[in-house]
């Protein structure tokens, strides 16, 4: 409010300046740099340490991915662009090393029919670092507007298939030996689904057939229009609309699938779901979900082992952060980030949110919010973080992490940037943390994988150059995908371990491993879904310290039918297979 | 978009001549001061009321860069919209005009805190706040929440007892100190204060999750699952009962309507009209200083000078840095009957202290001088006043009367005679033009000024003076 004057006349004269403009648009006033520009330090940059070189080398143009995200208008600013589209890595054409499939969202967020213009890309990776665009994506083509992908052998035949979770009808693709893919939505049974999102392969019922969990949105209307806090035009958040039940469609056996998410238990649970991750989080030797929702409380679905699921977060302490609050749950992982032989769980959250950090403190107890001790919290508050990923960056046995971010509400424009209005409003930069032990992470600065400032939202991994260490793909909206190489120095050795059960001719999706070397040991679960939207490299990649890589090593896999075998580790630095029914049964 | 600033540096506003040295050099030290940003954002789009109450905000602060209630409320206006960045600025800026401000300083911490600012730096702020108020309950549960999302959990737990001991009924510390606990490994101890909580607040899903997993880290998992279930139902979120913060955001809230009817009686002169918008949207906020201000001047102008002058000795107490106070408790104080020059010359001066450039009280001040006969100090203000300024007829015949007691004629009767240009019906700066022309044997001129003072007020002894000029007159010409 004013306040009166006593004088009759003016009491203050100002002199006022008006510097820069309001800008509606930002795509003309900062122009963006070439892609392989000198980094720009900003004010805003995260948190850092020391920066020693580059370990995440941006190989974008060298590699030949030229993929460029369509999102469609945005004059509406449909919520449906805001969520981004999925990344997958898969060895299509089992050649033994990962290929790169890349998903536009589409022309038409409000319908998602059209795709004119934006058809979906599939490289394959010749192997010399090179990627090649296969002519109409070798069939694997989206109908709708394009969210996610999940990959799965769901046929048993040694090919992986691919899932893709779209706005509209989901669909799925058979691979047809490795030559080209098959939509074989209409004859796969039940495929539900009108806004879904991360969806993960999983055999719930260990009979030997992959089934599907898929995330569920919401009941998106194309004509709201939201506001953000100062009243401007801007996407709306999941709360606008009634949240969905998730869905879980039940292998066949025979090439179809039955939506079994009622008789499962999932209906009793409608939440605003993004991310999935499955393990067996009560090492009851079944597979459990868990599902990052979207600022409702998220789920932690234990399997009962006989087709039904309860919700379990909240006595585990996972449904809410350590204040009680839900938060915006985006991507989600599992891992054993301290090294104790438990899974840990890590989600992505919005902005003056952490992103959080539960730490499993054991069997029947649990999970402890323990963003503050792992040092995740701070740098992550300022920034929206979407996909995550986990990996061995230096190969000294932590597991590290790396974020990709992007606002989900308008905010400044700083460069450098790369994308058109109104994206630049949304850009945010990526973020690495390295693990210093005991899941104590601290970020670090990265001259190219933090250098621009985009709406990133998928992350997917694998070891794409076959070198031993685990590379990075980024999916951005309406702007370049970009791959990262991972050049960091190593600090020990590495083995990747192919776990396949060769009855059912595919990577056996479950199975838990635990490699010991002396006194030291490692957990992992073979799995492609995590992180946001996408799949990654199914093959296990162990980080070993030098100082532990000397003595013997074996390997022991729990088999997803509850088999528990030994394998001996001949060396480092290489790839083994292990093979069902071929270890030493415990 | 870039970022809008608009930068705001008070300076002299040069009317073409009667600057003086002090003004110059004052200007001069003014261009020097680093100017002060006036946060703004992109409002493309933004609703018609929301952008109205940002521009009006801004505004005051732009009129009045140096009252930190201004800052403040334009802070508040971006809390509420959850515009943190911009609103840390306001409120930095409020807490450094107003060092002393509880509110202004807990502001700033609670909004680096909401950002997520590096931990030092928030718990610095809190520790600013806290030493201007110790005995703040929310301030001590907050900086828990703070040390507890850093993951310092002793350091936690002593805020959340800290907060208890100075507020025993509080559901958000003991649910701090709960979870606290639970994460420090003390589920047993844990158990006791989220009890407690619960109590309070049965239904709060942030107490049940707490309670849940406590009740299964201490093997009761049964109670567990009963307690999850509760969960399920919506939450309001337990009120951390932070009047401060409550107070300041509501300032900012969408209830300017009454106030805006207020301002709008006032500038024309409605002062009656006011009186009870402002009371309407003075209830339940006490701490608006500001806005008091303005229900005391709305009193003074309707003739309620008692309790305007109670009204701005209490707001003067609580808010020193806002200088309207004084200088409208130095008007009555110099209104009155039995005058108290003295203690309104000590406040006037007061306020030039703090605000040099202060065109009110500069004036105030040298007509009270004038009035007392001290008239080299008198002009002296009134220059600086000038150079701020144009002044009005009152001023400028109060400048020339000062003036003509020094002997300056000449100067005198521009003065003069723009108090007469000003307010042709200003009698008595008619009579004092004319005496001072006089002085100088501008006979004619003198006359004629005697007799403007005449026709406007005939009860004026100009008579005798004319037919005394005209005398002189005579005489002048048969010398020649």
């Amino acid at each position: 409010m004013r306040l009166p004057h006593l004088s009759l006349t003016s009491r203050e004269i100002g002199w006022i300046a008006l510097l820069g403009c309001s800008a509606a648009s930002c795509g003309d006033k900062a122009p963006a740099p070439s892609p392989q520009a000198p980094a720009a330090e900003s004010p805003a940059a995260p948190l850092t340490a020391p920066s020693e070189g580059t370990w995440l080398t941006e190989v974008t143009d060298a590699s030949g991915l030229t993929f460029r995200h369509v999102a469609g208008p945005t004059e509406q600013r449909c919520t449906t662009q805001m969520l981004g589209s999925g990344i997958a890595f898969l060895d299509y054409d089992n050649d033994g090393d990962q290929d790169l499939y890349l998903m536009h969202a589409g022309s038409d967020p409000t319908r998602g029919v059209d795709r004119e213009g934006a058809e979906n890309a599939l490289y394959r990776n010749e192997g010399n670092g090179q990627l090649t665009e296969q002519p109409g994506a070798l069939g694997l083509v989206g109908k709708s507007y394009g969210i996610a992908a999940a990959v799965g052998d769901v046929h048993n035949d040694g090919y992986p298939d691919v899932f893709l979770t779209n706005f509209g009808p989901n669909q799925l693709f058979a691979n047809r030996k490795g030559e080209r893919f098959e939509d074989v939505s209409r004859d796969s049974g039940d495929l539900p689904g009108r806004f879904s999102a991360s969806a993960a392969f999983l055999d719930y019922d260990r009979d030997g057939h992959l089934d599907l969990y898929v995330i569920q949105y919401v009941y998106f209307k194309p004509s709201q229009r939201c506001f953000d806090q100062a009243d401007r035009l801007d996407f709306c958040g999941p709360t606008t609309f009634d949240p969905e039940s998730d869905i879980l469609l039940h292998n066949l056996g025979d090439g179809t699938f039955e939506d079994v998410s009622e008789a499962a238990g999932l209906n009793s649970a409608a939440a605003a779901g993004l991310g999935v991750v499955v393990r067996d989080f009560n090492d009851d030797g079944w597979p459990d979900v868990f599902v990052a929702n979207d600022t409702y409380e998220n789920h932690l679905w234990i399997n009962q082992q006989d087709g039904t699921f309860v919700d379990d977060a909240v006595v585990l302490g996972v449904a809410f952060n350590m204040h009680g609050q839900h938060e915006a749950g985006m991507g989600v992982l599992s891992e054993d980030f301290d090294n104790d032989g438990l899974y840990d769980l890590f989600m992505t959250h919005l902005t003056r949110e952490t992103n959080t950090f539960y730490r499993n403190i054991g069997p029947g107890m649990g999970f402890a919010d323990a963003t503050g001790q792992s040092g995740l919290g701070t740098p992550s508050k300022t920034y929206t973080g979407f996909g995550t990923a986990p990996l061995d960056l230096e190969l000294d046995g932590d597991l590290d992490l790396v974020v990709v971010n992007g606002r989900v509400t308008r905010g400044e424009v700083e460069p450098p940037f790369d994308m058109p209005d109104p994206w630049c409003f949304y850009a945010e930069r990526n973020l690495v943390f390295v693990n210093a032990g005991g899941a104590q992470f601290e970020p670090r600065s990265e001259p190219d994988f933090g250098r621009l400032r985009e709406v990133s939202r998928a992350v997917a991994v694998a070891d794409w150059d076959n070198d031993g260490d685990t590379d990075v793909a980024v999916g951005n909206i309406d702007s370049r995908a970009r791959l990262y190489r991972n050049d960091s120095p190593r600090r020990g050795k590495w083995l990747r371990v192919v776990v396949r059960d060769p009855r059912l001719k595919r990577y056996a999706i479950g199975a838990k491993t635990k490699l010991t070397c002396g006194e030291r040991s490692w957990i992992r679960t073979v799995s492609r879904a995590y992180s946001y939207l996408t799949s990654n490299d199914p093959r296990l990649l162990f980080g070993v310290p030098d100082e532990a890589a000397g003595g013997k090593a074996s390997l022991e896999v729990e088999w997803p039918d509850g088999l528990v075998e030994t394998f001996d580790v001949p060396g480092f630095d290489r790839e083994i297979t292990v093979l069902r029914g071929e270890g030493k049964a415990r | 978009m870039k970022r809008l600033l608009v930068l705001v540096g008070s300076c002299a506003l040069v009317l073409g001549h009667g600057v003086s040295p002090w003004a110059q050099e004052e200007s001069e030290a003014k261009a020097k001061k680093a100017p002060v940003e006036i946060p703004d954002v992109d409002t493309t789009g933004m609703k018609k009321e929301s952008l109205d109450a940002l521009r009006h905000a801004q505004d005051d602060v732009r009129a009045n860069p140096a009252r930190a209630g201004n800052w403040a409320r334009l802070g508040a206006l971006f809390d509420a919209r959850q515009l943190f960045e911009e609103a840390e600025r306001c409120y930095a800026e409020a807490a450094r005009i107003a060092p002393k401000s509880f509110d202004y300083a807990y502001m700033r911490a609670r909004v680096a805190d909401i950002v997520g600012g590096e931990i030092d730096a928030v718990l610095a702020l809190y520790a600013t706040a806290e030493k201007l108020d110790p005995y703040y309950p929310p301030l001590h549960l907050h900086r828990g929440n703070c040390f507890g999302r850093y993951g310092r959990l002793d350091e936690a737990r002593q805020a959340f007892s800290k907060a208890l001991a100075l507020k025993a009924d509080y559901p958000a510390a003991e649910l701090g100190l709960g979870q606290a606990l639970l994460n420090l490994g003390e589920a047993e101890q844990a158990l006791t204060h989220l009890l407690k909580a619960a109590a309070k607040a049965p239904e709060e899903r942030a107490v049940n999750t707490a309670l849940a997993r406590a009740y299964m880290q201490t093997g009761k998992p049964e109670l567990a699952r009963k307690v999850a279930e509760r969960t399920k139902a919506q939450s309001r979120g337990l009120d951390d009962q932070d009047r401060v913060r409550d107070e300041v955001l509501n300032q900012a809230s969408s209830s300017h309507d009454a106030m805006h009817r207020a301002e709008h009686a006032m500038a024309e002169g409605r002062f009656a009209d006011a009186i009870p918008d402002i009371q309407d949207y003075l209830r339940g906020r006490p701490g608006s200083t500001d806005v008091r201000y303005s229900l005391a001047y709305a009193l003074y102008h309707t003739g309620q000078v008692d309790e305007a002058l109670q009204e701005c000795l209490r707001i003067s107490e609580e808010d020193p840095d806002l200088l309207d106070a004084k200088v409208l408790i130095a008007q009555i104080y110099l209104n009155r009957p039995r005058k108290k020059s003295e203690e309104a010359l000590r406040l006037l001066s007061e306020v030039l202290r703090k605000d040099g450039t202060n065109f009110v009280a500069m004036l105030m001040m040298a007509n009270e001088l004038s009035s007392l006969g001290q008239a080299d100090q008198a002009v002296r203000i009134f220059e600086r006043a000038y150079a701020e300024q144009e002044l009005n007829a009152q001023s400028h015949h109060s400048w020339g009367v000062s003036l003509l007691q020094l002997e300056r004629v000449e100067e005198a009767s521009q003065h003069l005679r723009a108090a007469t240009v000003l307010d042709p019906k200003f009698a008595m700066a008619h009579f004092n033009l004319g005496y001072s022309l006089g002085l100088q044997g501008r006979w004619d001129a003198a006359i004629r000024a005697y007799e403007e003072a005449a026709k406007v007020n005939p009860g004026l002894p100009t008579q005798l003076r004319i037919e005394e000029l005209r005398k002189k007159q005579r005489e002048e010409e048969e010398d020649a």
